[in-house]
Protein backbone atom coordinates (compact mmCIF):
# COMPACT_ATOMS: atom_id res chain seq x y z
CA UNK A 1 0.00 0.00 0.00
CA UNK A 2 1.51 3.29 -1.09
CA UNK A 3 -1.40 5.64 -1.75
CA UNK A 4 -3.69 7.47 0.64
CA UNK A 5 -6.73 6.40 -1.38
CA UNK A 6 -5.73 2.75 -0.85
CA UNK A 7 -5.41 3.43 2.86
CA UNK A 8 -8.86 5.03 3.07
CA UNK A 9 -10.44 2.14 1.25
CA UNK A 10 -8.70 -0.38 3.48
CA UNK A 11 -9.93 1.37 6.62
CA UNK A 12 -13.41 1.25 5.08
CA UNK A 13 -12.96 -2.50 4.72
CA UNK A 14 -11.91 -2.73 8.35
CA UNK A 15 -15.10 -0.94 9.34
CA UNK A 16 -17.26 -3.39 7.40
CA UNK A 17 -15.57 -6.46 8.86
CA UNK A 18 -15.60 -5.13 12.43
CA UNK A 19 -19.32 -4.38 12.04
CA UNK A 20 -19.86 -7.93 10.80
CA UNK A 21 -18.05 -9.45 13.82
CA UNK A 22 -19.96 -7.09 16.12
CA UNK A 23 -23.25 -8.38 14.70
CA UNK A 24 -22.10 -11.96 15.25
CA UNK A 25 -21.19 -11.05 18.83
CA UNK A 26 -24.79 -9.98 19.44
CA UNK A 27 -25.92 -13.53 18.65
CA UNK A 28 -23.18 -15.11 20.77
CA UNK A 29 -25.58 -16.59 23.34
CA UNK A 30 -27.58 -18.41 20.67
CA UNK A 31 -24.77 -20.72 19.57
CA UNK A 32 -21.93 -22.88 20.86
CA UNK A 33 -18.38 -21.59 21.20
CA UNK A 34 -17.37 -23.60 18.13
CA UNK A 35 -20.06 -22.09 15.93
CA UNK A 36 -19.35 -18.61 17.25
CA UNK A 37 -15.69 -19.07 16.30
CA UNK A 38 -16.72 -20.30 12.86
CA UNK A 39 -19.07 -17.37 12.19
CA UNK A 40 -16.61 -14.77 13.50
CA UNK A 41 -13.39 -16.34 12.19
CA UNK A 42 -13.70 -15.33 8.54
CA UNK A 43 -14.20 -11.65 9.32
CA UNK A 44 -11.38 -11.79 11.87
CA UNK A 45 -9.05 -13.22 9.22
CA UNK A 46 -9.95 -10.36 6.88
CA UNK A 47 -9.38 -7.82 9.66
CA UNK A 48 -5.92 -9.20 10.40
CA UNK A 49 -5.05 -9.18 6.72
CA UNK A 50 -6.13 -5.54 6.36
CA UNK A 51 -4.30 -4.53 9.55
CA UNK A 52 -1.19 -6.12 8.10
CA UNK A 53 -1.45 -3.64 5.20
CA UNK A 54 -2.47 -0.55 7.17
CA UNK A 55 0.18 -0.69 9.89
CA UNK A 56 3.29 -0.73 7.67
CA UNK A 57 1.78 2.12 5.64
CA UNK A 58 1.32 4.21 8.78
CA UNK A 59 4.63 3.16 10.33
CA UNK A 60 2.91 1.33 13.19
CA UNK A 61 4.19 -2.00 14.51
CA UNK A 62 2.13 -4.99 13.49
CA UNK A 63 0.69 -6.48 15.49
CA UNK A 64 0.39 -3.72 18.04
CA UNK A 65 1.76 -4.94 21.36
CA UNK A 66 -1.04 -5.43 23.88
CA UNK A 67 1.03 -3.92 26.68
CA UNK A 68 2.15 -0.43 25.75
CA UNK A 69 2.58 2.90 27.49
CA UNK A 70 -0.65 4.19 29.05
CA UNK A 71 -3.11 5.71 26.61
CA UNK A 72 -3.54 9.49 26.78
CA UNK A 73 -7.31 9.10 27.08
CA UNK A 74 -9.05 6.26 28.91
CA UNK A 75 -10.23 3.62 26.42
CA UNK A 76 -13.96 3.37 25.86
CA UNK A 77 -15.86 0.88 27.99
CA UNK A 78 -17.27 -1.80 25.71
CA UNK A 79 -19.58 -4.02 27.71
CA UNK A 80 -22.66 -4.17 25.51
CA UNK A 81 -23.77 -3.96 21.91
CA UNK A 82 -24.70 -0.28 22.16
CA UNK A 83 -21.18 0.79 23.11
CA UNK A 84 -19.41 -1.31 20.48
CA UNK A 85 -20.13 1.05 17.54
CA UNK A 86 -18.88 4.05 19.55
CA UNK A 87 -15.61 2.29 20.37
CA UNK A 88 -15.29 1.15 16.76
CA UNK A 89 -15.80 4.73 15.57
CA UNK A 90 -13.07 5.88 17.97
CA UNK A 91 -10.76 3.16 16.67
CA UNK A 92 -11.32 4.04 13.02
CA UNK A 93 -10.96 7.77 13.64
CA UNK A 94 -7.55 7.15 15.19
CA UNK A 95 -6.49 5.31 12.04
CA UNK A 96 -8.01 7.91 9.74
CA UNK A 97 -6.43 10.71 11.77
CA UNK A 98 -3.00 9.15 11.45
CA UNK A 99 -3.58 8.53 7.75
CA UNK A 100 -4.52 12.16 7.19
CA UNK A 101 -1.47 13.30 9.13
CA UNK A 102 0.78 11.06 7.07
CA UNK A 103 -0.80 12.24 3.85
CA UNK A 104 -0.58 15.93 4.68
CA UNK A 105 2.73 16.32 6.49
CA UNK A 106 4.47 12.93 6.68
CA UNK A 107 6.70 13.66 3.74
CA UNK A 108 7.56 17.21 4.86
CA UNK A 109 7.92 16.70 8.62
CA UNK A 110 8.82 13.02 9.05
CA UNK A 111 10.04 13.40 12.64
CA UNK A 112 6.87 15.16 13.69
CA UNK A 113 4.82 12.41 12.04
CA UNK A 114 6.89 9.72 13.78
CA UNK A 115 6.27 11.44 17.12
CA UNK A 116 2.51 11.48 16.46
CA UNK A 117 2.62 7.77 15.56
CA UNK A 118 4.45 7.00 18.80
CA UNK A 119 1.90 8.99 20.80
CA UNK A 120 -1.07 7.41 19.04
CA UNK A 121 0.02 3.77 19.23
CA UNK A 122 -0.87 3.29 22.95
CA UNK A 123 -4.31 4.82 22.37
CA UNK A 124 -4.91 2.54 19.40
CA UNK A 125 -3.76 -0.48 21.40
CA UNK A 126 -6.08 0.41 24.29
CA UNK A 127 -9.14 0.87 22.09
CA UNK A 128 -8.37 -2.27 20.14
CA UNK A 129 -8.04 -4.23 23.40
CA UNK A 130 -11.45 -2.94 24.54
CA UNK A 131 -13.04 -3.98 21.24
CA UNK A 132 -11.34 -7.37 21.13
CA UNK A 133 -12.11 -8.16 24.76
CA UNK A 134 -15.79 -7.52 24.05
CA UNK A 135 -15.66 -9.78 21.00
CA UNK A 136 -13.72 -12.44 22.91
CA UNK A 137 -11.04 -12.35 20.22
CA UNK A 138 -8.39 -14.40 22.04
CA UNK A 139 -10.94 -17.01 23.14
CA UNK A 140 -12.17 -17.28 19.56
CA UNK A 141 -8.68 -17.94 18.28
CA UNK A 142 -8.15 -20.52 21.03
CA UNK A 143 -11.39 -22.26 20.08
CA UNK A 144 -10.30 -22.32 16.44
CA UNK A 145 -6.99 -23.92 17.39
CA UNK A 146 -8.79 -26.51 19.55
CA UNK A 147 -11.19 -27.32 16.71
CA UNK A 148 -8.32 -27.82 14.30
CA UNK A 149 -6.71 -30.17 16.79
CA UNK A 150 -10.00 -32.01 17.22
CA UNK A 151 -10.83 -32.33 13.53
CA UNK A 152 -7.43 -32.49 11.82
CA UNK A 153 -7.50 -36.30 11.77
CA UNK A 154 -10.96 -36.51 10.27
CA UNK A 155 -11.73 -36.97 6.58
CA UNK A 156 -14.34 -34.87 4.80
CA UNK A 157 -17.20 -37.19 5.66
CA UNK A 158 -16.23 -37.51 9.29
CA UNK A 159 -14.42 -40.84 9.12
CA UNK A 160 -10.97 -40.91 10.74
CA UNK A 161 -8.22 -40.25 8.17
CA UNK A 162 -7.00 -43.33 6.33
CA UNK A 163 -10.18 -45.36 6.81
CA UNK A 164 -12.90 -45.97 4.26
CA UNK A 165 -16.35 -44.87 5.26
CA UNK A 166 -18.45 -47.98 5.71
CA UNK A 167 -22.11 -47.95 4.73
CA UNK A 168 -24.44 -48.22 7.68
CA UNK A 169 -25.37 -51.78 8.50
CA UNK A 170 -28.85 -52.74 7.35
CA UNK A 171 -31.38 -54.62 9.44
CA UNK A 172 -30.63 -58.29 10.13
CA UNK A 173 -32.33 -60.67 7.70
CA UNK B 1 -10.36 -7.28 -2.96
CA UNK B 2 -6.94 -8.14 -4.27
CA UNK B 3 -4.75 -6.07 -6.55
CA UNK B 4 -2.90 -9.14 -7.79
CA UNK B 5 -3.21 -10.03 -11.46
CA UNK B 6 -3.36 -13.71 -10.58
CA UNK B 7 -4.94 -14.01 -7.14
CA UNK B 8 -3.89 -17.03 -5.17
CA UNK B 9 -7.23 -17.61 -3.53
CA UNK B 10 -10.97 -17.28 -3.95
CA UNK B 11 -13.16 -15.37 -1.52
CA UNK B 12 -16.41 -17.08 -0.54
CA UNK B 13 -19.36 -15.79 1.46
CA UNK B 14 -21.13 -18.92 2.67
CA UNK B 15 -24.73 -18.09 3.56
CA UNK B 16 -26.42 -20.55 5.89
CA UNK B 17 -30.18 -20.73 5.61
CA UNK B 18 -30.47 -21.94 9.19
CA UNK B 19 -28.26 -21.33 12.18
CA UNK B 20 -27.12 -24.42 14.06
CA UNK B 21 -28.68 -23.43 17.36
CA UNK B 22 -27.31 -24.05 20.81
CA UNK B 23 -25.77 -26.27 22.12
CA UNK B 24 -24.69 -28.05 18.94
CA UNK B 25 -20.96 -28.42 18.48
CA UNK B 26 -19.57 -28.81 15.02
CA UNK B 27 -19.33 -32.13 13.25
CA UNK B 28 -16.26 -32.98 11.16
CA UNK B 29 -17.94 -32.45 7.78
CA UNK B 30 -19.19 -29.04 8.93
CA UNK B 31 -15.73 -28.06 10.14
CA UNK B 32 -14.10 -29.16 6.89
CA UNK B 33 -16.63 -27.27 4.77
CA UNK B 34 -17.07 -24.10 6.82
CA UNK B 35 -13.69 -23.14 8.24
CA UNK B 36 -10.75 -21.75 6.35
CA UNK B 37 -8.34 -24.15 8.02
CA UNK B 38 -10.50 -27.16 7.26
CA UNK B 39 -11.12 -26.14 3.65
CA UNK B 40 -7.46 -25.33 3.00
CA UNK B 41 -6.33 -28.61 4.53
CA UNK B 42 -8.50 -30.32 1.94
CA UNK B 43 -6.67 -28.47 -0.83
CA UNK B 44 -9.07 -25.65 -1.70
CA UNK B 45 -7.55 -22.12 -1.77
CA UNK B 46 -10.64 -20.41 -0.38
CA UNK B 47 -11.01 -17.59 2.11
CA UNK B 48 -14.37 -18.04 3.82
CA UNK B 49 -16.80 -15.80 5.60
CA UNK B 50 -19.75 -17.69 7.10
CA UNK B 51 -22.93 -15.68 7.60
CA UNK B 52 -26.61 -16.32 8.34
CA UNK B 53 -29.21 -15.46 5.74
CA UNK B 54 -30.75 -11.96 5.95
CA UNK B 55 -28.19 -10.73 8.48
CA UNK B 56 -26.02 -7.69 9.07
CA UNK B 57 -22.99 -9.92 8.52
CA UNK B 58 -24.23 -10.81 5.02
CA UNK B 59 -24.86 -7.16 4.12
CA UNK B 60 -21.43 -6.04 5.35
CA UNK B 61 -19.67 -8.95 3.65
CA UNK B 62 -21.31 -8.24 0.31
CA UNK B 63 -20.24 -4.58 0.53
CA UNK B 64 -16.72 -5.69 1.50
CA UNK B 65 -16.23 -8.19 -1.31
CA UNK B 66 -17.80 -5.87 -3.90
CA UNK B 67 -14.91 -3.42 -3.44
CA UNK B 68 -12.28 -2.98 -6.14
CA UNK B 69 -8.88 -1.92 -4.88
CA UNK B 70 -8.24 1.82 -5.34
CA UNK B 71 -11.39 2.38 -7.33
CA UNK B 72 -14.96 3.47 -6.76
CA UNK B 73 -16.10 0.68 -9.02
CA UNK B 74 -17.69 -2.44 -7.63
CA UNK B 75 -16.93 -5.94 -8.79
CA UNK B 76 -19.50 -8.63 -9.28
CA UNK B 77 -20.11 -11.63 -7.09
CA UNK B 78 -21.32 -15.00 -8.31
CA UNK B 79 -24.25 -16.46 -6.39
CA UNK B 80 -24.50 -20.25 -6.22
CA UNK B 81 -27.52 -21.90 -4.60
CA UNK B 82 -27.01 -25.30 -3.00
CA UNK B 83 -30.12 -27.19 -1.97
Amino acid sequence: MTRHSDFEQTVGGLELMYRAVGATRQRRETMSAQWYATFAGGSMDQIEQLMGEVHPYLGLPYPLPRETAPAADPPPLVDDAARYPVALETFLRLYRGLGAMKNEVGQFCPHLYAAVVAMTAPQLAAVRAALHDYLGWDDLRRTEAEMEQQFAGESANGAPAGTAAEPAAGPSP
Amino acid sequence: MTAKEEPGDIDLIVVLAREPGRPADMRPFEYNALTKTGVRRMGYPFDLVIVPESSTELDESILFFHQVRDSNRRKGLVRVWLR
